[in-house]
């Protein structure tokens, strides 16, 4: 734990390293989370060479990154720093090599109070994909243990119980914990935001593309590993799944499911560990603050009431009071967070006497008869009333996103005529009641809601209202996407990552509504023909072929020409093999789409894909087809309709390809010619845009 | 991006490439790769040094196995880590050339004609 609890300072700045923030005269620095990581890894080493290797490795651990990113963030940190006051840079650039923080670094512990506890350290046998917890798991050592053997007896475990029992995290810790027992990995697999394609999914993320992602050819696959599989939040989705665990446990010997649902999957070998509430002091107990403290839900909800900041400690006077809260509200630990924000205007006693309120109305009294999962309802009902009816609204609206959201994003969906201020602050007043939750793992924060807090909120929502809502939400990220192509041809995958890859579960929400009976085919349709991009760069092949299928078996002679030249617009080698002739035809088609909508730079596009697959045929086999319909004539086609938009990734694609044309041909002079020239294009590429991301335009004129 | 070339016993050649095979990874290297597919039957793909492999990356060893195949030769891929030998798993890449760990098991894989 020591290095979480240290700052390093130097010149006006502080840097604390478990915070992930940055103080200058003691305030907070606005600075991206990437730069403060880079800053993070050469202040820990302040004075030493760090190389771009090393960078990069420590800010994008086995992510795809162009390497010019890591200057965008340099420039980003030196704009931020300034100098020191003696007039010197704290960055130093070794040329070709890397960087050193040259300044003087002084390091300090801080005390443990204002640094909250971190995850406990991360055994490194086996590979996974799991989450970090963005706090402690508390109160959770017993659970933990016996999971652990439930996974050495049995081949199938579900984690059940009520909304916001705390299921997730505690299969996620478990899958921790078992690392070393699974030599092929632990792999977390959400399926919340998904309605179908359970196998797919599966398949996507264990990285296992050749599975046609089918429950027989993922078993296939998968047959003779030893890995720990942990399906989240089965309940959606709770049919596919049991067939496929059921498929996949009678097929694979060596491999182990780890399921969390409110209900059970209900299939044979089933092992059911039923999650309870967090411990709660029994009310006979005479309570010091120091016992108190040692029942889970009273240590969090101390935990969670002191990082309110409004000076808020258990003591022996309290201590009574606190255990008689969470006793009321069962020890569920979503209830608890909930619960302790109301500190900020409520005594503890008057929060207890609330809750009373609350509960002998749900049960005339007879405390006993409140199912768990009536009281958690019952807490976010109280949560709710006490909104103002604007938050009310908001709330209710908010709840057709999915997954992590952006301010922007929230604004356009629920109230696209306030200002981002207003939104803003009705936002961070749900995020201080705990019924939604910051997400700050992106280079913006974003935005998301507990499930249970999210079905409750539909809930609310009028069957008409939701509708509308939901048709904006599609609408809204069809044009989300059909931006972010646009700025696709100028970014860096990276940051173009950062900016749109968490939107891929709004992505998923707004196709499902978009193609189900509600829906609308025109939007359904506008979504594929702009979400290629991302699919690709997030490796979701499955999905992107599925969604692509299914749109264009929804095309008819009213389907407008752009509509059907998107859809055909997947990049080479995505949804098809780039050299399957099915392919190269497909490129040509939407080629000639975008030729009669006057869009030259997208004709360009589908002819350079077209291009590279028929240069890949011609370079395996012996005959030369005719010249006109050669791989390297259509590519000097494209070429010539790429040029006028300025330097773009598929400009600097096409002149390298038709350097491997002139390669084949003979013509090694030509060919180191157009090498170069293709080279010259990214390097001008990489260094617009690292002033673009600093001015914050990107994005492809046309 | 680097690309270093060795020479096998009989017509092979081994390429070691390391850095991050990217969109502009795969830019740099596209000539210089495709020239020693064009030239050589057998050919080894060191990609233990290539610590990003993007779907860029792939087309361009796609295209290198092919140029081999087309002559009657073999391309092996050889010890790539792990996030990278993901990429070629869901790019199916393993179903059109063998990825191997040893440089042993490379040379018996492109078979005693080639070598």
């Amino acid at each position: 734990m020591a290095q979480h609890a240290i700052s390093f300072v130097f010149g006006p700045f502080r840097l604390l390293a478990a915070r992930h923030e940055l103080l200058a005269q003691g305030v907070p620095v606005t600075i991206g989370q990437r730069a403060l990581d880079v800053l993070l890894a050469l202040v820990r080493r302040h004075g030493e060479l760090v190389t771009k290797d090393e960078l990069m490795s420590a800010v994008w651990p086995g992510l795809v990154v162009e390497e010019n990113n890591l200057a965008v963030h340099i420039s980003a940190l030196r704009k931020i720093l300034g100098k020191t006051e003696d007039g010197k840079s704290y960055l130093q650039t070794v040329a070709g090599r890397g960087y050193r923080f040259v300044a003087p670094v002084t390091q300090e512990d801080v005390a443990r109070a204002v640094v909250p506890p971190v995850v406990p350290v991360e055994p490194k046998d086996a590979p996974h994909n799991l989450p970090q917890l963005l706090t402690r798991l508390i109160g959770r050592s017993d659970e933990l243990g016996v999971l652990q053997e439930h996974l050495k007896r049995h081949r199938l475990v579900t984690l059940t119980g009520a909304g916001g029992v705390g299921k997730t995290r505690l299969a996620i810790e478990t899958g921790r914990q078992a690392l070393p027992a699974y030599p092929d990995g632990v792999w977390f697999v959400d399926l919340a935001p998904i309605r179908g394609l359970v196998a797919a999914l599966v398949a996507e993320v264990l990285g296992l593309g050749h599975a046609s992602g089918s429950a027989g050819s993922l078993a296939a696959v998968l047959k003779g590993q030893q890995r720990l599989i942990i399906l989240d939040n089965c309940e959606h989705v709770i049919a596919e799944s049991a067939a496929l665990v059921e498929t996949l446990i009678r097929t694979c010997p060596e491999l182990s499911i780890l399921a969390t649902s409110r209900e059970r999957l209900a299939i044979a070998g089933e092992n059911v560990f039923r999650v309870p509430s967090l411990p709660t002091p029994d009310a006979t107990d005479a309570l010091t603050a120091q016992a108190a403290q040692r029942f889970g839900a009273v240590e969090m909800f101390v935990e969670r009431a002191a990082a309110l900041g409004e000076g808020f400690a258990l003591t022996n006077q309290n201590a009574a009071i606190v255990a008689a809260i969470c006793r009321r509200i069962d020890g569920i630990p979503l209830a608890i967070e909930l619960a302790a924000p109301r500190l900020r205007v409520l005594s503890e006693r008057q929060l207890a006497s609330g809750l009373d309120e609350r509960f002998g109305l749900l049960t005339g009294r007879s405390r006993t008869a409140v199912p768990r999962h009536q009281t958690l309802q019952a807490l976010i009902a109280w949560s709710y009333e006490l909104l103002d009816r604007t938050e009310q609204q908001m709330l209710r609206r908010f709840a057709v996103c999915a997954g992590p959201t952006s301010l922007a994003s929230i604004v356009a969906v629920a109230e696209p005529d306030a200002a981002h201020a207003d939104v803003l602050d009705l936002v961070i007043s749900l995020v201080e009641k705990s019924l939604i939750l910051p997400d700050r793992s992106h280079d913006e924060t974003r935005y998301r809601m507990p499930e249970s807090t999210r079905y409750f909120a539909l809930d609310r929502l009028a069957a008409e209202e939701q509708h509308d809502r939901h048709r904006r939400h599609a609408r809204y990220f069809a044009e989300r996407f059909a931006q972010a192509t646009r700025a696709f041809e100028t970014s860096a995958s990276e940051l173009w990552l950062a900016r749109y890859g968490a939107d891929v579960d709004n992505l998923r929400t707004a196709l499902t509504f978009a193609f189900g009976p509600d829906g609308s085919r025109d939007i359904a349709l506008d979504l594929v023909g702009c979400s290629h991009v991302i699919w690709s760069e997030l490796g979701l092949m499955l999905e992107h072929r599925h969604w692509v299928e299914r749109a264009r078996a929804c095309v008819t002679a009213d389907t407008p020409p752009l509509t059907q030249a998107r859809l055909l617009s997947w990049q080479s080698g995505d949804v098809k093999d780039a050299d399957d002739p099915s392919d190269i035809d497909d490129a040509l088609s939407a080629a000639s789409l975008y030729r009669g909508l006057g869009d030259a730079f997208h004709e360009g596009k589908m002819l350079m894909r077209a291009g590279a697959g028929r240069l890949m045929q011609d370079s395996a086999q012996t005959s030369t087809p005719a010249d006109h319909d050669s791989g390297e004539a259509l590519l000097r086609t494209a070429r010539a309709l790429l040029a006028p938009s300025g330097d773009t990734k598929a400009l600097a694609q096409c002149v390298s390809a038709l350097a491997s044309a002139r390669l084949f041909a003979d013509d090694m002079g030509q060919a180191q010619a157009l090498h170069r020239e293709a080279l010259a294009i990214t390097q001008r590429l990489a260094e617009t845009e690292a002033v673009a991301a600093s001015d914050g335009s990107s994005g492809l004129r046309t | 991006m680097d690309i270093r070339f060795e020479d096998l016993p009989g017509q092979g050649s081994k390429v070691v490439l390391s850095g991050r095979l990217d969109s502009s990874g795969a830019i740099e290297i596209e000539l210089p790769f495709n020239a020693v597919a064009t030239e050589k039957r057998a050919v080894v793909v060191d990609l233990s040094g290539v610590t990003i492999l993007s779907s860029s990356g792939v087309r361009l060893l796609l295209v290198g196995a092919k140029l081999c195949a087309a002559k009657g030769g073999k391309l092996v891929i050889l010890c790539p880590q792990a996030d990278v030998a993901k990429v070629l798993r869901i790019a199916r890449f393993d179903a059109l050339a063998p990825i191997v760990t040893s440089e042993s098991a490379a040379l018996s894989a492109l078979g005693s004609d080639l070598v």
